[in-house]
């Protein structure tokens, strides 16, 4: 199977893509006094068709990953090809870009002009490629009743909706210029738990029906191993490790992926208190990004590091099938009982 | 952690809410956040309330500690019993020593909650001085010893750092390191883990679990994530629309939920022990508004089986379906068709869909 896909040609392809703020001192001379490396070097492929979950805590880079494909910021370094065309230096007002690429944003309270009815915020970006308004605005009728919505909603105004309504209004929105493939940057988690399913479903039924292709950001491991074909893990700015849903989230191998499969609660008793058992509690925060760690940057969390993950950098490599792996020794097992918040602070002090 | 199978259920509950009703007075009308909400917990026992935003549950954590702001709030009805005393009959003085002391609370967000312009160790300083005997300087130790407790590293150097300086997860655990430390019996923890990593989640229910486990304390677990709930708690509640739909010990809860709502939400959730792709069953509709909850039963307009005369014009009652496991739900379909009829019918419409 995987020799199949492979021959399919990626329909976007990230080559080392860097982002680096500066962190700047003094009003006047802002003199540089350090790096915050966001995006540290990334690289991954999406096929086409493909549901590719992009997964890990907050500050890990996943959101600004996704923001330097769209050219919603620029990126430090490298390479962004799409559709088989390079498409690092383009300008980020290019209009095929923005037709063939869109976006539905985390909070679908901030993401809509709220003076703007549905209609005008859904037709907006079919105007802006050159349909002519009025036909922008009869296909918004069709594209809100695709996504759930009633056709006298396009009247409104967003604060007439709930959140999960405004998120429907926001994937609406995105549709209508027929992109090919759709940055998802958490489109559940603002909302509640009974309204997720929804949008969740929703999403799925428009792939299947317009042929998309999604790139899934979330920090919930249960969505993204839900939703997603293929997974990529990221730490601290880098893919720690990247493969299919089941190779990832079934037969982990990076110990940071252990780590957080262990940490999801599952909503069955017997089973959450047997998987507590055997939890592996990561000790301490996840270091800065403006200081990471030398080496392995998850090496000052994991329990197994060695003088080797100090001072090498491992990096991602290809454990077959094309799960990759970043770790000096992949597949290496958590020892039992491994750290207690608790008990390790006892030990340190 | 602690195996809680063995627990002795029968014993005199150290907390008894009664029929609470606390209502806001607003411009747009009376919102009914909390209407008739009765549970009891008993002593070192962990009772999870779970429910959707707006269900209620906060506002019903703030009504025990009397926090509801006032106006637009009132406790309109009913009764907080602890330990048999009344808080609703308390004056402010009783209520000062009680909440703290014996009652305590962790909030959502540690930021908002804790003082920005004092330093950690000073504010649990604070909390020891107010309830306990003794001097400044043991009070500051007892800050230093609770920081330790909750896993800060070097807690005698971190107790001079203000809150900002500590990072999501840490100001949790200060937060629940003032909370315990004068030792409660109940602490009350108020969506501890919502704004946090999984990883951080993980160690910081791992310090609730302990801790209040050391010093025997009872703790109401309050969350929207069912995960959480299933590892944690012995009893839960499941409320909805400022009611309670559904309680129970928590395997009967989860392997024998009999409240549509609660079947609807344990079958809509992504798992991560599903295999991918499972369709979701969705809840259809939305949680209602407060201002004008639904006449009936209040989830009746998202109810798959809400077919009976009673469902869209008599509200249900909580009643027991399984006294051993002290298993309530609010829904006419259970008591006057019978759950396993309600159960069939819901495995026939999925094998057809």
């Amino acid at each position: 199977m995987s020799a199949e896909l492979a021959a399919v040609a990626p329909l976007l392809e990230v080559r080392n893509l860097t982002k680096h703020f500066p962190i700047t001192k003094g009003a006047l001379l802002r003199r540089r006094v350090g790096t915050v490396k966001a995006v540290d070097g990334v690289s991954y492929t999406v096929r086409p068709g493909e549901t590719f979950g992009l997964v890990g805590e907050s500050g890990c880079g996943k959101s600004t990953t996704a923001r330097l494909v769209l050219k919603l910021m620029a990126s430090t370094a490298g390479q962004v090809i799409f559709d088989g065309v390079d498409i690092t230096h383009i300008k980020p007002n290019n209009k095929a870009l923005r037709r063939d690429l869109q976006i539905v944003f985390q909070d679908p309270y901030a993401s809509l002009d709220p003076r703007m009815t549905v209609r005008q915020i859904v037709a907006e970006p079919m105007i802006v490629q050159g349909t002519a308004p009025k036909d922008a605005y009869g296909q918004v009728d069709d594209l809100l009743v695709r996504c759930g919505l009633a056709r006298e909603h396009a009247a409104r105004y967003p604060h007439e909706f709930s959140g999960g309504q405004r998120q429907r209004v926001g994937v609406a929105r995105a549709l209508g210029t027929r992109p090919k493939l759709i940055f998802l940057d958490e489109p559940v988690s603002a909302l509640d738990v009974s309204i997720q399913a929804q949008v969740m479903n929703l999403l799925e039924d428009l792939q299947d029906e317009f042929g998309l292709t999604y790139v899934f950001i979330a920090h919930d491991l249960s969505v993204v191993s839900h939703i997603s074909d293929r997974i990529a893990v990221m730490y601290l700015g880098k893919i720690v490790e990247t493969g299919s849903r089941s190779e990832v989230f079934e037969r982990p191998e990076h110990p940071y992926t252990k780590a957080l499969l262990s940490a999801v609660p599952v909503p069955d008793p017997r089973l959450e208190r047997a998987r507590k058992k055997t939890r592996i509690v990561l000790r301490g925060d996840v270091p800065s990004p403006a200081d990471p760690p030398s080496g392995c940057r998850f090496r000052t969390r994991c329990a197994m590091a060695t003088d080797l993950c100090a001072s090498d950098e491992p990096l991602l490599t290809d454990q077959g099938g094309g799960h990759l792996v970043a770790c000096h020794y992949p597949g290496i097992e958590w020892p039992a009982a491994s750290s207690s918040p608790l008990e390790s602070t006892s030990a340190v002090a | 952690m602690t195996d809680r199978t063995d627990k002795p259920t029968s014993s005199e509950p150290l907390l008894s809410v009664r029929d609470l009703r606390t209502y806001f007075h607003t411009d747009a009308g009376v919102v009914k956040a909390v209407d008739g909400v009765s549970f009891d917990v008993g002593p070192g026992e962990v009772f999870g309330i779970v429910g959707e935003s707006g269900s209620g549950k906060s506002i019903t954590a703030m009504s025990i500690l009397g926090l509801i702001p006032r106006p637009p709030g009132k406790i309109e009805s009913g009764q907080i019993l602890w330990k048999g005393q009344d808080l609703l009959a308390c004056t402010e003085g009783q209520m000062r020593r009680i909440r703290g002391g014996e009652i305590s609370m962790t909030f959502q967000d540690p930021l908002s909650a804790l003082n920005p312009v004092y330093t950690v160790g000073y504010q649990i300083q604070e909390m020891v001085l107010v309830h306990q005997e003794g001097s400044r300087r043991s009070a500051w130790n007892r800050a230093v010893e609770m920081l330790g407790q909750v896993g800060i590293p070097r807690p005698a150097e971190r107790a001079l750092d203000y809150p900002h300086q500590f990072s999501g997860g840490m100001r949790q655990r200060a937060m629940i390191a003032m909370a315990l430390s004068c030792t409660p019996q109940l602490i009350i923890c108020d969506e501890p883990t919502t704004a946090l990593d999984v990883t951080i989640q993980a160690q910081v229910l791992e310090v609730i679990e302990k801790t209040a486990a050391d010093l025997g304390a009872a703790v109401i677990l309050i969350t929207h994530d069912l995960g959480v709930v299933a590892g944690m708690t012995d009893r839960v509640a499941v409320m909805y629309g400022g009611q309670i739909v559904e309680q129970g010990e928590v395997d009967e809860l989860f392997y024998r939920p009999r409240m549509p709502y609660t079947w609807g939400l344990l079958g809509s959730i992504p798992r991560l022990d599903r295999p991918a792709h499972e369709r979701l069953k969705p809840i259809v509709g939305a949680p209602p508004s407060m201002l004008r909850p639904p006449a009936g039963c209040r989830f009746h307009p998202r109810c798959a089986f809400a077919c009976l005369e009673a469902c869209t014009s008599v509200g249900p009652e909580l009643m027991a379906v399984n006294a051993d496991a002290g298993h309530l739900a609010r829904c006419h379909r259970i008591v006057e068709v019978g759950w396993e009829r309600v159960f069939l019918e819901q495995q026939e419409e999925r094998l057809q869909s």
